[in-house]
């Protein structure tokens, strides 16, 4: 099976300051790959980059992505188009907005991808129901729908509503930023048990993580080590106990 | 020593144009049972005319210009034969619905069952029944009332726009709530400008009034809409009083909806009793000038106040709110916010002015503007003022004036909603929390359903 996203060589600063070195990373669909790191070695940036935010400049390097069958420029596509093709970046900090209801939300979301495919759009009931059971999958509670997007949310409410979105929008790459800062075990089981109902082999998950916490529930196929802007160790999930147990610096010394 | 002659000072002050209009009126006095309104009437337009249109060098009318308005030929509607309103509200929540068309009673477009416990009345055709042959006793009470309410509505406060609309207004409506009764679905009164009325230059006035009285312990919910039939200019100069018994509720709100060659001046104020309670919105959308003045009382203790507004402006629009608060005694409570998006070249000017007298200990106010500019080239005055003679009280004013969040606008645009999508939905987001932070449910559902009108309807792509 051919890669769903190829990295080569990524370059990317942030306000001129120079974050990613020259990440090279191949994605196929079906796999999960954790990133690991210590702060500030661009673990964050690097989701950024591949979500198109604006604040992010790719200085050199190249990100292609599958769009039907063909390898595609990544970096010339906005945010939107992005999200509209299957690519999804679950945020560390999710943002508040208020006014804005979260059903008015999931709805434009939703309907924003399905005519971009040319699929129908979901009328008010329809998606009523449909939204009903993807908030199972997160354990979210009815009142919810009607709450405007993240405002007031606990933190691990915020999390949930971020897999939530993806579980409306089931998108074929997802990154999931540090999703697990901040959750108590119990909150982290339900983003967990999420994930896990979210995942399948068409699509592919880049989890973005601090701790082997996370990887408890999620089994990785790959570990990355990013650090100083670049990937300097992959293995299989025994490379994140391995952090666990020893740290990052018998890696940065070498 | 003042050497211009009165008429030239009158030009000047832009009103000869009233003034030729009001003398022209005369002949058409109201007169036998009526006297005294044509007494109020000339006595108001001694007022006007001695004042003169306000200029910038008030306090009050710092960021406003009447320019518009100064030696502008004004005239008051003809007498004509209006066809078919049009109704461009969904109106079915509304338990009556009274249309005014160029400030007259238009009883074909109105909609009005016969509710218990609620009386209407109106000047118009008290006036052409006492004409005809009398009034009957409760149509008499009816007068009295309503010459009380105009009494009172001198003593409350005295403007120049006010003593205008007293001169030139050809109708006014009195509702009238009894004592005790809770009324959850809101009345409509709509004001609809234009018909046939056209001209190149000037004005058509129309000076809307209403009364509003709800008895002691009772519970109204009343929408003014403002809208225009045609794109004829008018200025539609907008007097309302409520007056509110001892624990009386009352959620009021303006929308309001002229074309944009229009000139709209709102005055409203609202008499407060003990513990009474007053919801009042004003949302603004039309207009190319528009002055929305809300001045509130609360002389009673236990008295309490909620205000809130929105406005939003493009193009070359000029929308202004004024609110005075005046917390007179103790034990009594105000909260406000208004918020408004300017785009284009629009201007905006908010000046809230929250006054705590000396007696007024234990009193509670705040008060925030906040203003959202989607255009560089829009501009907005702020002036959020509190004046505090009291030293035992709770007192909060602010105001912000920001752009969108591009944090915001990005996380939309990560789900797929494309940008000019998602400044929509931010904008309306912004707006929203005013309609949906009004109490009365049935209003709430009609003003939310008007801003995301709006608010979809505008276009995006100003930087």
């Amino acid at each position: 099976m051919g890669n769903l996203l190829e990295i080569k060589n990524l370059h990317a600063s942030v306000e001129g300051k120079a974050v990613l070195k020259g990440i090279n990373l191949e994605v196929k669909a079906g796999e999960v790959h954790a990133i690991m790191g210590p702060n500030g070695s661009g673990k964050s940036t690097l989701s950024k980059v591949i979500a198109g935010h604006p604040g992010y400049e790719v200085t050199e390097g190249s990100i292609l992505y599958e769009i039907n069958f063909q390898m595609k420029d990544l970096l010339a596509l906005s945010p939107d188009e992005r999200a509209k093709e299957g690519v999804f970046l679950a945020f560390q900090y999710p943002v508040e907005i208020p006014g804005v209801s979260n059903f008015e939300f999931l709805r434009a979301a939703f309907n924003s991808v399905c005519k971009h495919h040319g699929t129908p759009e979901m009328d008010e009931p329809s998606f009523r129901e449909f939204l009903r059971k993807k908030m199972e999958i997160v354990n979210m509670k009815e009142d919810f729908i009607e709450r405007a997007v993240n405002t007031g949310f606990s933190g691990g409410e915020k999390k949930r509503n971020e897999i939530l979105q993806m579980a409306v929008l089931s998108p074929r790459l997802a990154v999931l930023d540090e999703t697990d800062s901040g959750l108590d075990i119990d909150a982290l089981r339900v983003v967990a048990d999420g994930v896990n109902r979210l995942r399948s082999k068409d699509n592919a998950i880049i989890l973005i993580t601090h701790y082997q916490r996370l990887l408890d529930y999620i089994a990785p196929d790959y570990v990355h080590v990013l650090a100083g802007g670049r990937i300097i160790e992959t293995g299989d999930k025994t490379l994140a106990l391995k952090l666990e147990e020893r740290g990052y610096d018998w890696l940065l010394q070498n | 020593m003042n050497l211009e002659t009165p008429v030239e000072q009158m030009e000047k002050k832009g009103l000869a144009s009233m003034v030729a209009a009001y003398e022209a009126l005369s002949s058409a006095r109201a007169g036998g049972e009526f006297s005294w309104l044509d007494d109020m009437k000339d006595e108001a337009f001694r007022h006007w005319k001695a004042e003169g249109l306000p200029t910038r060098g008030l306090e009050r009318w710092k960021y406003t210009s009447l320019e518009a308005l100064n030696g502008a030929v004004v005239e008051l509607p003809d007498k004509r034969e209006i066809g078919e309103i049009t109704n461009p509200f969904a109106t079915a929540r509304f338990t009556a619905e009274i249309v005014f068309v160029d400030g007259v009673f238009h009883p074909a477009a109105s909609r009005l069952p016969a509710v218990e416990g609620i009386r209407y009345a109106f000047l118009s055709e008290l006036i052409d029944r006492s004409r005809k042959g009398g009034l009957a006793s409760d149509q008499h009470e009816l007068v009295v009332t309503m010459r009380g309410f105009f009494e009172k509505g001198e003593t409350h406060s005295r403007s120049v726009f006010a003593s205008l609309n007293t001169s030139f207004l050809q109708d006014a409506l009195l509702l009238q709530v009894d004592a005790g009764k809770t009324f959850k679905d809101p009345i409509l009164v709509r004001h609809v400008t234009g018909g046939a009325a056209k001209r190149e230059s000037g004005f058509s006035v129309s000076s809307p009034r209403v009364l509003i009285s709800v008895g002691r312990s009772s519970e109204f919910a009343i929408v003014e809409a403002f809208n225009s039939e045609s794109e004829a200019r008018w200025f539609v100069n907008s007097v309302t009083d409520i007056l509110l018994g001892d624990a009386a509720r009352v959620s009021y709100c303006r929308v309001q909806l002229e074309n944009e060659d229009s000139l709209h001046i709102g005055t409203t104020r609202i008499h407060h009793s003990r513990n009474s309670y007053s919801e009042s919105a004003q949302f603004t959308f039309g207009a190319r000038l528009s002055r929305e003045d809300l001045l509130i009382r609360l002389d009673a203790e236990g008295a309490e106040a909620k205000l809130s507004g929105f406005y939003f402006a493009r193009g070359q629009q000029h929308v202004d709110n004024y609110t005075l608060v005046d917390h007179e005694v103790p034990y009594t409570t105000s909260d406000q916010i208004y918020k408004g998006i300017l785009d284009g070249e629009s201007r905006a000017v908010f000046n809230g002015h929250v006054r705590i007298h000396r007696n007024a200990q234990k009193s509670h106010a705040a008060q925030v503007n906040k203003n959202l500019m989607l255009s560089r080239k829009a501009e907005v005055d702020t002036r959020p003022e509190l004046e505090i003679d009291a030293d035992d009280v709770k007192a909060s004013h602010g105001a912000t004036i920001g752009q969108l969040d591009p944090e915001h606008v990005y996380y939309l645009q990560s789900r797929a909603i494309p940008k000019h999508e998602a400044v929509k939905m931010l904008a309306r987001g912004f707006a929203q929390e005013i309609a949906f932070g009004l109490q009365n449910e049935a209003i709430r559902a009609f003003m939310s359903g008007i801003v995301a009108e709006r608010l979809n309807g505008m276009e995006v792509g100003h930087e």
